[in-house]
């Protein structure tokens, strides 16, 4: 079932009769766009990225009943990926906000012409993606990939405007940087 | 979302983008697949939450990717769930086989059960057989749709060829006991029927007599 219901209609089944059925039709229409989205903020960890999509559907099938409609179902469900991906980061610490100058020390390994690997060997843009830090990664897939507006991701991130663009700048240059460098190692 | 504020940059040290890097991002893929065990294991975690009920897993595995037959239909439920006492007994007498040597004392056993025990053992059997069903088919659709047409695959049917004949096979046991136990339901008895002639096909035989016994050891 699934294919000719709107989302709406499935959740509602879901909310109002447990229907396992709707669910998984929600679930298959919507997972793999969520779990690409995880995937990326997360740097290509996959079994970290499974974790989030899961927390995000528990999450969302308990407050199906309260969402709104006012927007779309997969925007909440992103959302709500996102809102996990942000808590992971402060459980370990990390901040999703970076300072552009630490992080160049750390790609002191990306130099041209590093060994280990071909000379002539490039990354691609993924790969890219997945070295950034988290902060200049979540602000990169968020406004490139997903064309999410700078007032979006700060609020989102719970940063200003100024921040999301500057993080934005950096990103920018970090991804640059690692395109056009080999890359020493795997 | 918007891309409202996307604009073709001025060169690769500039802070917007170029037209060939917008257009390496428009060609990164939006989707991708997780394991095929997720989804099992959320819909896992929201029935022990109670918010998926069994109302739609009925609806589910009789419907839309063929997990099966159709489980709600009264007979298919009372054909699983005799099946379920024939595994459930034959699981005991072999545990007590091997423990004691004695099959006359397995069947004590269960037999010393009263009827909420055989109930509740019945149900949670019927569920154990039932899911283990699904979890062959999600199997054998998961490697053969893969596209691999390798060796997995090929293990992968041969598992499941053999998972249906065991299944069915419990399912044809469990039909006759519930007969013996119901003569009066016709319904049993067309099932009974069905899986017989079935058999009987599959064994190049006509059918037999009905008064046949079952011998499990």
């Amino acid at each position: 079932m699934g294919e000719d219901r709107s989302d709406r209609e499935l959740a509602e089944r879901v909310v109002g009769e447990g229907d396992e059925a709707a669910f998984r039709a929600l679930y298959r229409r919507h997972t793999p766009a969520v779990f690409q989205f995880a995937l990326r903020l997360v740097g290509g960890n996959g079994a970290e990225a499974e974790d989030i999509v899961q927390e995000t559907w528990m999450r969302a099938a308990r407050s199906l009943g309260t969402f709104r409609w006012e927007s779309a179902f997969r925007s909440w469900l992103t959302g709500i990926a996102l809102n996990r991906v942000r808590e992971m980061a402060r459980k370990r610490g990390r901040s999703l906000v970076e300072v552009e100058g630490e992080w160049e020390g750390s790609v002191a390994g990306f130099g041209p012409g590093g060994g280990g690997r071909d000379p002539g060997d490039r990354i691609d843009l993924e790969r890219a993606l997945e070295l950034l830090p988290p902060g200049f990664r979540t602000v990169l897939v968020l406004h490139d990939v997903e064309g999410f507006t700078h007032q979006e991701i700060g609020q989102r991130l719970g940063i200003t405007e100024g921040t999301s663009k500057s993080q934005l700048h950096g990103a920018r240059r970090a991804m640059r940087r690692l395109l056009t460098l080999n890359l020493e190692t795997a | 979302m918007s891309g409202d504020e996307r604009e073709v940059g001025q060169g690769t040290d500039g802070p917007d983008l170029n037209p060939e890097e917008e257009m390496a991002f428009q060609r990164l893929p939006r989707e991708a697949e997780p394991s095929r065990f997720l989804e099992e294991r959320i819909v896992r975690s929201l029935r022990d939450e109670g918010i998926l009920g069994a109302a739609g897993r009925r609806e589910e595995v009789g419907a839309g990717r063929g997990r099966g037959p159709t489980w709600g239909r009264p007979w298919m439920l009372a054909a699983s769930m005799a099946a379920s006492v024939v595994l459930f007994a034959s699981g005991v007498i072999l545990g007590h086989r091997m423990a004691s040597d004695s099959t006359a004392q397995a069947f004590l056993a269960v037999r010393e059960q009263d009827a909420g025990q055989l109930a509740l053992t019945i149900q949670e059997a019927g569920t154990a057989y039932v899911s283990a069903l699904v979890a062959l088919g999600d199997l054998g659709r998961g490697k053969g749709g893969e596209g691999g047409g390798g060796s997995g695959a090929g293990e992968a049917s041969a598992a499941l060829l053999q998972g249906s004949e065991v299944a069915l096979g419990s399912l044809f046991a469990a039909a006759y006991e519930l007969a013996r136990l119901n003569p009066g339901d016709a319904d049993v008895q067309r099932v009974l029927q069905i899986l017989e002639e079935r058999r009987n096909r599959e064994e190049g035989r006509l059918p037999e007599s009905r008064n046949m016994v079952m011998v499990w050891f």
